[in-house]
């Protein structure tokens, strides 16, 4: 008999562990919460729409034809662009991108911000303070001007602008964190881990790191919503996303100097960024109702 | 008061230094050269030669720094690459039209957001509330650049009520202001919505009201004016967001400001102009800070004693 075999079964989860549970009791919130419930909905259906994009686009993203700037119809249903492209098909794999322009930087800001955030909380005194006057030098730039700074520096480009994003994001999630591990460190299940012999790394990944993660989640939740406007800004601006990738930013600005003609073309990319922001914003608002009300 | 003001000034002048360096640090930290980058195609190894000498990029970069930073002092922040003129006053001839859409903004979103809130406070619970509220879930949600289109597109091509770029008068400064004021007018809502239910639940309003005060004076003179102190700390961070809204917006409605000169400059890798604009945004928003920080605590006293407390 194998050790794994001689352990305990897990009980399963059965519904009194929907009911009991604290995680059981926040997801059954969750899922009560009409607004968060519309907003998953919405991220459900622009996941869907990425994923399924050269199932369903009617037309190559990337195809140019003849029919340029033809306003909606049934052969387009979201009319065409300056290059006879079609709207809606470069839409919908502009979808594809979305998730990774709103999680990407968020991933990188998260990462940096939670581990700088866990050093400065828990070593105080020097460790803390620099980590601390740093961060407060990149809270000095405005989210977007510190993201312009970075691709100024990188060069324009999709991937230069996540990166400048993530940059953008870190000094957050440091500060949040940091504040939470001040409050955590002083809890009395931190003082029995360190009587146990618990050392530091110990102590600050498997101890108070599950303890933060609630209400980072809720911020990465929030962020990622930032995360796509800043990108789709930044490529707005001509500093992120170059033609011809079908990217919503981009897309708009393209169509910025159609505007009074075909207004079309910058209508629906734009639409699409505002309601896939809106879902994110409806999910993540319920999430911190039910996950961590402080926020 | 005065040690907290001294300690906050002190650490204020440390982000200044801490803002110097990383705008200073920008042009050494661009990939491969910095000056082949920044000449057109077809310069010589002259115009390399008396660029990197221009830029001081041919000394120690102690001594870079050393010279970057006691121009800076004095006002002088180089010459642009593109525009041949000197950063400073390129920034200051911009500048006038930044801060009057950003106050102007500003203005817009705090006068909104205070009304807005304290309604659905009030209203809690019933559809002005939920109205509200998903009214300012949808102002933090909207881009920017494509609201300003849309404004542009309704009012300015088919009512032909506003103009739809440049700065020329009042009307002029209609359309950007309103867009560049919806993000914060969205946070400002729900932050004096959830302020104000909160004070409205305190023993000090149901003293108040069980002593015979009317409901409106008790509003405004108890729940919404204790509640307004956080406000401050808000409008203060939410100066830096428009500022950094602004370049967007700017560059959306032709608005001629640093925003948009910020744009031109990254685009044409000017790096002396875009470190400027940078370095200006960047002790802009210190300062407004620290102002906040100082006024934050001279209404409150409580913030100011935990402050010195922690110290």
């Amino acid at each position: 008999m194998t050790v794994v075999e001689s352990l305990p079964a897990a009980p399963a989860r059965s519904p009194s562990w929907w009911r009991s549970s604290p995680t059981g009791r926040q997801l059954r919130a969750l899922v009560r919460n009409p607004t968060a419930m519309f907003g998953a909905a919405i991220v459900v259906l622009v996941l869907l729409c990425g994923l399924l994009a050269p199932l369903i686009a009617p037309y190559d993203p990337l195809a140019i034809s003849a029919d340029a700037l033809a306003p909606p119809s049934a052969a387009h249903p979201l009319g065409t662009d300056d290059l006879g492209r079609d709207i809606l098909s470069r839409v919908l794999y502009g979808a594809r991108v979305t998730p990774l322009v709103g999680i990407a930087p968020v991933a990188l800001s998260a990462a940096a911000g939670v581990v700088l955030g866990l050093l400065a909380g828990f070593s105080r005194g020097l460790v803390d303070n620099v980590i601390m006057r740093l961060i407060d030098v990149l809270l000095a730039f405005p989210g977007i001007v510190l993201a312009i700074a970075v691709v100024a520096v990188l060069g324009p480009g999709l991937g230069n602008a996540m990166i400048a994003v993530g940059i953008a994001g870190v000094p957050i999630f440091a500060r949040v964190v940091r504040g939470l591990v001040l409050v955590e460190r002083e809890k009395e299940y931190v003082a029995a881990a360190r009587l146990c012999g618990a050392r530091a790394p110990r102590l600050i990944f498997a101890e108070v790191l599950p303890n933060v993660a609630a209400p980072v989640l809720v911020l990465s939740t929030v962020s990622v919503a930032t995360a796509i406007l800043s990108t789709a800004g930044l490529s707005f601006l001509g500093l992120g996303a170059q033609p011809p990738q079908p990217e919503w930013g981009a897309m708009l600005s393209q169509g910025r100097d159609y505007l009074t003609d075909q207004w079309w073309i910058a209508t629906f990319p734009g639409l699409a960024i505002a309601i896939a922001v809106l879902g994110i914003n409806l999910l993540g608002d319920g999430l911190r109702d039910v996950l961590d009300p402080r926020l | 008061m005065a040690a907290y003001a001294i300690r906050r000034l002190g650490l204020s002048a440390i982000v200044v230094v801490g803002v110097s360096i990383a705008v200073f640090m920008m042009l050494r930290l661009v990939p491969g050269d910095p000056v082949s980058v920044m000449l057109s195609q077809g310069s010589t190894a002259q115009d390399a030669a008396a660029l990197k000498h221009e830029l001081g990029l041919d000394r120690s970069v102690f001594a870079q720094y050393e010279r970057y930073a006691g121009n800076a002092l004095t006002g002088d922040l180089g010459t642009s690459i593109r525009l041949h003129e000197p950063v400073a006053r390129l920034i200051g001839q911009r500048l006038p039209a930044t801060l009057e859409l950003t106050v102007a903004s500003l203005a817009l979103a705090t006068a909104l957001g205070v009304l807005f809130g304290t309604l659905s406070a009030v209203r809690h619970g019933r559809l002005t509330d939920h109205l509200v509220r998903v009214g300012s879930l949808a102002g933090v949600s909207l881009p920017s650049f494509w609201l300003g289109l849309m404004l542009i597109l309704l009012f300015g091509v088919e009512l032909g009520v506003l103009p739809i770029a440049g700065r020329d008068g009042l009307a002029s400064l209609v359309l950007p202001a309103v867009t560049l004021a919806m993000v914060p007018l969205g946070i400002i809502t729900r932050m004096v919505r959830s302020s104000v239910l909160d004070a409205l639940r305190e023993d000090y309003i149901r003293t108040a009201r069980a002593k015979g005060l009317g409901a409106a004076r008790t509003l405004f003179g108890h729940a919404l004016r204790n509640s307004l102190i956080p406000l401050v700390t808000v409008v203060g961070v939410q100066f830096g967001t428009l500022l950094g809204g602004a370049i967007i917006v700017e560059t959306v409605f032709a608005w001629p400001g640093v925003g948009s000169l910020l744009i031109d400059a990254v685009s044409a890798r000017d790096f002396p102009l875009v470190q400027g604009i940078i370095l200006m945004i960047a002790l802009g928003f210190v300062l407004v800070n620290l102002a906040v920080d100082l006024l934050y605590a001279v209404l409150d006293p409580r913030i100011r004693d935990s402050m010195e407390t922690a110290s």
